[in-house]
């Protein structure tokens, strides 16, 4: 196992040398600061009865490479749903935020819901050691896939959650739903995974699902599997950008 | 023209009887008030530079049928981004939020991006004289045109922004409904779109459900006359209709 993202010292996440920006290497990496937002609101709202179908995670503002914080709060706390927030604290302001919309789990209704979530020709992940082990369907970019198998904790001392699990690989949903044949010249904004449960197993899988963009403004998705089906969806919203390394 | 939805009061939006939750009569409709959260992240922080590519939903308490107070504040304000939030407030508490995101326009990269948004093969809206016009026999992807008759708000024209926004909730009954229940109430819904809408119609097609223990997540693609313009997504809880 190699070694964690992030280190909690003192209340503040100390950033691993891996947990630096793809895009701006200055700079924190988004999909963890995604990460920290999703684990601080399990540790303080998660709850069996509940089930985390929605997470929205704003990423505003480069990150510098420093520790953060993360704050969480309530706004609203009903029978049936808890909706909270989370925000990521750096020397220069708030530079990411999260919302969280929890439903309470209970009866499924009876009817079935005719549905035609895509083909999942995925390859078998038992074995795969890549982290982000992408694939191709028969040359097909239009309905590429990836696992995702996270190779190390998001925090020291930690195990990932299934929730943390899957907010961490949500984010790629913007490259599978945004990346040209061969480059990924949009930037995301933000992510928003929905989850009809928690994922099982180690390996997260995702799908492209759709891309539209126009005057370099993106939006896609991509549906989101585990090993025994699909769980959700991930969106994102991206501008266009040009990598500086 | 058909009444609107609202009228401004020295008190906040009144409702009309148009405005009334199809799930509790007693309630206001959760999709309206989606609607007057658009309405003023847009009259508030529009930008001819910017384009609305996000805006995420939150109908976390049932509206009482009564006035509503709407208000909203900036977030972040960047070079390329903007993010704001507004809310919905009553006699019993804040009622519903909503958070945009707007990215600047700028230049389409070269590369293409491979896709496979599904055909929309739909009939010629101009010849439909319904304001929901569901077509199509394959239930695994319902299509539907929706021409929003009724103004919003007295005295205002519907923008192309709220427009949008008013069909993206029906992510929900066209991703969750059974063959013939619907079964889940939606808690939210998020829209996300590369461009504005062009002419009054909206056109949506069921893009996948997922759903356990009474819990479901689901997706639409979003269409105008010109082609598709992005996706609307809902998580939804399982419920019975009041009424």
């Amino acid at each position: 196992m190699r070694p964690a993202f992030f280190t909690l010292t003192d209340g503040r996440f100390v950033p691993d040398e891996d947990a630096r920006s793809w895009w701006t290497p200055g700079m924190l990496s988004g999909p963890l600061l995604g990460g920290l937002l999703a684990r601080a609101l399990d540790t303080a709202f998660g709850s069996p009865e509940f089930q985390f179908s929605r997470l929205t995670v704003d990423l505003f503002r480069n990150a510098p490479f420093e520790p953060v914080e993360v704050s969480t709060e309530v706004i609203r706390e009903g029978r049936r749903i808890r909706v909270t927030e989370a925000k990521v604290l750096t020397s220069i302001g708030v530079v990411a935020r999260a919302s969280a919309v929890q439903l309470r789990r209970g009866e499924q209704p009876p009817s079935p819901v005719p549905t035609r979530t895509p083909a999942w020709d995925a390859p078998d992940p038992a074995g795969i050691t890549d982290p982000y082990a992408g694939f191709v369907p028969d040359g097909d970019h239009s309905r590429r896939g990836m696992w995702v198998h996270a190779d190390r904790p998001l925090v020291t001392g930690e195990e990932l959650t299934p929730f943390v699990r899957v907010a961490l690989a949500a984010d790629e949903g913007s490259p599978m739903a945004h990346r040209g044949e061969t480059e990924l010249e949009f930037i995301n904004a933000d992510y928003t995974l929905t989850l009809s449960r928690d994922p099982v197993g180690e390996y997260i899988g995702l799908a492209a699902g759709g891309h539209v963009s126009e005057d370099g403004v993106a939006v896609g998705h991509a549906t989101v599997h585990d090993v025994e089906g699909p769980i959700g969806f991930s969106m994102s919203i991206a501008v266009a950008n040009v990598r500086t390394v | 023209m058909r009444p609107a939805y609202f009228t401004p009061t020295d008190d906040g939006f009144a409702p009309g009887e148009s405005a009334r939750s199809w799930w509790v009569p007693g309630m206001i409709h959760g999709r309206l008030l989606g609607g007057l959260l658009a309405r003023e992240l847009e009259t508030a922080h529009g930008d001819p530079e910017f384009q609305f590519s996000r805006l995420t939903v939150d109908m976390f308490r049932n509206a009482p049928f009564e006035p509503v107070q709407v208000s909203s504040v900036v977030v972040r304000e960047g070079r390329r981004i903007r993010v704001t939030e507004a809310t919905v407030t009553t006699s019993v508490g804040v009622v519903a939020r909503a958070s945009a995101v707007q990215l600047r326009r700028g230049e389409q990269p070269a590369g293409p991006v491979p896709t496979r948004t599904p055909v929309w093969d739909a009939p010629d809206p101009a010849t439909l004289r319904r304001s929901f016009s569901e077509f199509g026999d394959d239930p695994s992807r319902r299509r539907m045109w929706i021409r929003e008759k009724s103004p919003l708000v007295d005295g205002e024209t519907l923008s192309p922004f709220v427009r949008v926004a008013l069909a993206a909730d029906m992510a929900s009954p066209l991703a969750h409904r059974s063959h013939d229940e619907l079964e889940f109430i939606n808690a939210d819904y998020t829209l996300v779109l590369s461009r504005d809408p062009v002419g009054a119609h909206i056109g949506l097609e069921s893009g996948g459900h997922a759903s356990d223990a009474g819990v479901a997540a689901g997706h639409i693609t979003m269409h105008d006359a010109d082609g598709p313009i992005g996706f609307s997504m809902a998580v939804a809880v399982a419920n019975v209709r009041a009424g």
